[in-house]
């Protein structure tokens, strides 16, 4: 008798210490300022997580050199599986264009991805071209006269110069920082072309009209311009690809990288989650840990283009 | 007519509502307190409270943001004119008049004088914001890159050259800041600079550490010098013959001799805040070296001219309304208050764009008037507020310094929570030092280290975009304006200068 109970109590203990993750509260960081278009959405989703997991979840902004700043902090926590880095697939491979190292995916486990960000070329209404082959003849006809700015997206710019290159066109090209300058420039009339992702600045113009897209620089379709094509459609070798996802510590418990998974899944399927980005024309969608590194290979390709181009 | 009191109509039934009074009242009242607090800018409280307001209805998320630039443009003034040390950047511009005539006994009039300047301008440039915005947006949109440019070499130029020291100790300052501005991210592909390795500087010195050991540390430093150096044994900031000589009064008169300068800060305020990009020290400085110019005694600046304490102030303040306006016309956050309220808006589910305007009226007027009555929170609060703080001269030196000294480290490391921050402090107190002991300006160098990456930024976009041709500068008309003006002030004032030097002889 004694044994029995003495087995019952020694299983329930071992019921009680294994109690599912999460047990403790769980921190985001989020390598880009507070208020920037990753760090809505992530505060966005982490709120309906934080109601399925039961469990607070913190967001650590630190912005900084392109996102590494987060990257290192994140990577000197203790791999737990409490400490959650969201972060842009092609952020892994920005180091490349400053003649740096990409940073090596290795070191994380996925989760899953919540939004892909399609980046969007974007052309003014009064512009003599209105669709991506009369610009490409237009360029051809006037060599020197257009100007692009990107919007962010350094890979994505070099994939528009890479479809420069291959089209023997003569554009002048030029990075901004983000959305917001890159939509400014074009509007005032400082650059003809930006490109940007959905629900950018620029996106949300062209929705009101005052831009035109002309086609996709990344790798997936939009519903919302079901005839854009991406760059692979349209027969050239390169695209960018933009993913936002969590991931873990390389060494994190396979349990939480499940348990999150799981929950991010659920919580995106959610109508007032979708709810709440559709004025922005922004779709989150659950991608699962595999194609978020799929996405992050991708980028890898597109880094070859450094080599190829230079600066 | 009809449509626009309907909007209004509309905007001040939105408005009657207490959580938007108490998020407007709150966002003020904390933005005095951490702008009063050497350690703690508006930067910071944004950046606190911004989590808060997520969760709030869109005209008190707003309204509490707004209140706390507000609240904090103001209450940085306050340390400045008590004891020389600024409680936010552009409060060190208000201290140049803000502290001489507090060691004059006259505190309670300098922290008037700054309070009325602050309210007005913001208001009015609340007004700017309300009735202007759309034509406003139109001229900030042909600001481009090049303009840009243009723009900020017209500014260091100007702040360069109008130096008390002299212009040329003005631009070795400027070139100074510019040099140190370069240490961290290259801020066209992002590539470290100056960074010899090392993860932290690779990012640069951001703002905050740099202007808290700037301003803030090496004026203690400094200040427990050159008490040691005249032998003080005097516990508190002021002398009783100064306590004596207290004069705190604001009168009617004083108030008509500030409005000019009012005026100006207001115009120069609201143009500084519409252009992204350029900030609040910016405006400050240009509106004072603009009073000081136009100013019948121009040589009472810098020893307690109440128009020098309202120019400056009414510079930061009038550029918080405008600041809004490329957002809410076309969606563009032009600065960290602006881009967190597009955050805010996004987190409610509205999107601020071309159509908003339109789409949105009620709600854009109910924010306007919101953060017209939130001036008059912040001159309530403020008047209360720097009753308060008066008190503060008659504790001991002592625990002043230490209190701020450990708040400016607190704040040093809330920014990044990266103590190696702290070391930036350090070492920019150490250069804060030598610059005083150097007799070499500060704010040149302080505005040349803020502008810097924009003015690099800038200049290397164009050459992409127009394929290194330089003449561009010259041939677009908005920038060759500029450039021409850059050159006229110099011309004039080195002439102004060698031409007083020979009056003299």
């Amino acid at each position: 008798m004694k044994k029995l109970m003495l087995t019952c109590l020694i299983v329930l203990g071992f019921t009680v210490c294994a109690q599912a993750y999460p047990e403790q509260p769980i921190t985001m960081i989020v390598p880009y300022n507070a208020g920037g278009s990753l760090d809505s959405t992530t505060r966005i989703v982490a709120e309906f997580m934080k109601q399925e997991l039961d469990t607070p979840i913190m967001i650590n902004n630190r912005p900084g050199a392109s996102g590494t700043i987060g990257l290192d902090a994140f990577l000197k926590t203790k791999p737990d599986g409490y400490t959650v880095l969201v972060f842009p697939t092609s952020s892994f491979i920005t180091p490349v264009f400053q003649g740096r190292e990409a940073i090596d995916t290795d070191q994380f486990k996925p989760v899953g991805g919540f939004l892909k960000s399609e980046r969007i070329l974007f052309a003014r209404p009064d512009a003599p071209y209105k669709t991506f082959e009369e610009l490409i003849a237009y360029a051809r006809e006037n060599p020197g006269k257009l100007k692009f700015g990107s919007g962010g997206s350094t890979d994505t710019a070099y994939v528009f110069k890479y479809i420069i290159k291959k089209e023997t066109i003569d554009v002048n090209v030029t990075l901004f920082n983000g959305g917001a300058p890159a939509a400014a420039a074009i509007m005032g009339g400082h650059v003809d072309l930006v490109e940007g992702g959905n629900g950018s600045p620029a996106d949300v113009a062209a929705m009101a009209g005052k831009l035109v897209p002309l086609c996709i620089l990344s790798d997936g379709n939009l519903d919302k311009y079901p005839e854009l094509k991406t760059p692979l459609q349209m027969g050239y070798d390169y695209a960018s690809s933009v993913m936002f996802g969590f991931f873990l510590h390389a060494d994190a418990p396979d349990e939480a990288q499940q348990t999150l998974s799981n929950v991010l899944e659920k919580v995106l399927a959610k109508k007032e989650l979708q709810e709440k980005f559709a004025s922005r024309g922004v779709e989150p969608k659950y991608f699962s840990g595999d194609e978020l590194m799929k996405s992050a290979e991708a980028g890898k390709k597109v880094a070859e283009l450094y080599k190829l181009l230079g600066d | 007519m009809t449509e626009l009191l309907n909007n209004v109509a509309m905007g001040m039934n939105l408005l009657l509502q207490w959580e938007i009074l108490f998020a407007a009242a709150g966002g003020v009242m904390v933005g005095l307190v951490m702008g009063a607090v050497p350690g703690l800018s508006d930067i910071i409280a944004i950046c606190l409270m911004v989590p808060f307001t997520f969760y709030l209805n869109p005209v008190a998320g707003i309204a509490m943001i707004m209140g706390l630039s507000k609240g904090a443009n103001f209450g940085g003034a306050i340390p400045a004119i008590l004891f020389n040390i600024p409680g936010t950047p552009q409060a060190a511009i208000t201290a140049f008049d803000g502290y001489p005539l507090s060691k004059q006994g006259k505190a309670g009039k300098a922290l008037k004088t700054a309070l009325y300047a602050s309210c007005i301008a913001d208001g009015l440039s609340d007004c700017v914001l309300f009735f202007f915005a759309a034509p406003v947006a139109m001229a900030a949109i042909m600001i481009g890159p090049t303009e840009h440019a243009a723009v900020v070499i017209f500014a260091l130029t100007l702040i360069s050259i109008t130096s008390v020291s002299g212009p040329i100790i003005g631009i070795c300052s400027t070139l100074l800041g510019l040099l140190l501005s370069c240490i961290g991210a290259d801020p066209l592909t992002g590539a470290p600079r100056l960074a010899f390795g090392s993860a932290e500087l690779s990012a640069g010195v951001n703002i905050v550490p740099m202007a808290l050991g700037f301003f803030v540390v090496s004026e203690i430093i400094w200040q427990r010098c050159m008490d040691r150096r005249n032998g003080l044994s005097q516990k508190a900031i002021y002398t009783a013959q100064q306590q004596k000589d207290e004069d705190h009064s604001f009168t009617f008169a004083e108030f008509k001799q500030c409005a000019p300068a009012i005026a100006r800060g207001t115009l120069i305020g609201s143009a500084i805040g519409a252009l992204p990009g350029i900030g609040t020290t910016v405006g400050s400085y240009l509106t004072y070296v603009a009073t000081k110019r136009a100013s019948k005694h121009p040589e009472k600046f810098g020893e307690g001219a109440l128009e020098g304490i309202a120019a400056a102030e009414a510079g930061n303040n009038a550029c918080n309304g405008p600041n809004l306006i490329p957002l809410i016309t076309l969606g563009i956050p032009g600065n960290l208050a602006a881009a967190l309220i597009l955050g805010a808006f996004t987190m409610q589910g509205l999107t601020p764009g071309p159509m908003f305007m339109e789409q949105q009226a009620p709600l854009l007027y109910a924010i306007f008037i919101v953060l017209f009555f939130s001036n008059f929170f912040t001159l309530g609060f403020g008047a209360l507020f720097t009753k308060v703080m008066r008190k503060m001269v008659s504790v001991p030196k002592n625990y002043i310094y230490a209190a701020v000294l450990i708040f400016a480290l607190i704040g040093t490391y809330i920014v990044n929570n990266n103590t190696f921050d702290l070391f930036f402090t350090f070492g920019f107190s150490i250069l804060g030092v030598l610059c005083r002991k150097g007799g070499i300006p500060m704010i040149p160098l302080l505005i040349a280290y803020i502008l810097g990456p924009s003015l690099e930024l800038k200049i290397r976009q164009t050459m992409d975009l127009y394929a290194n041709d330089v003449t561009i500068f010259f041939t677009k008309p908005i920038s060759c304006t500029f450039l021409l003006l850059s050159l006229i002030i110099t011309v004039y004032i080195i002439y102004r200068r060698s031409f007083n030097v020979k009056s003299e002889n």
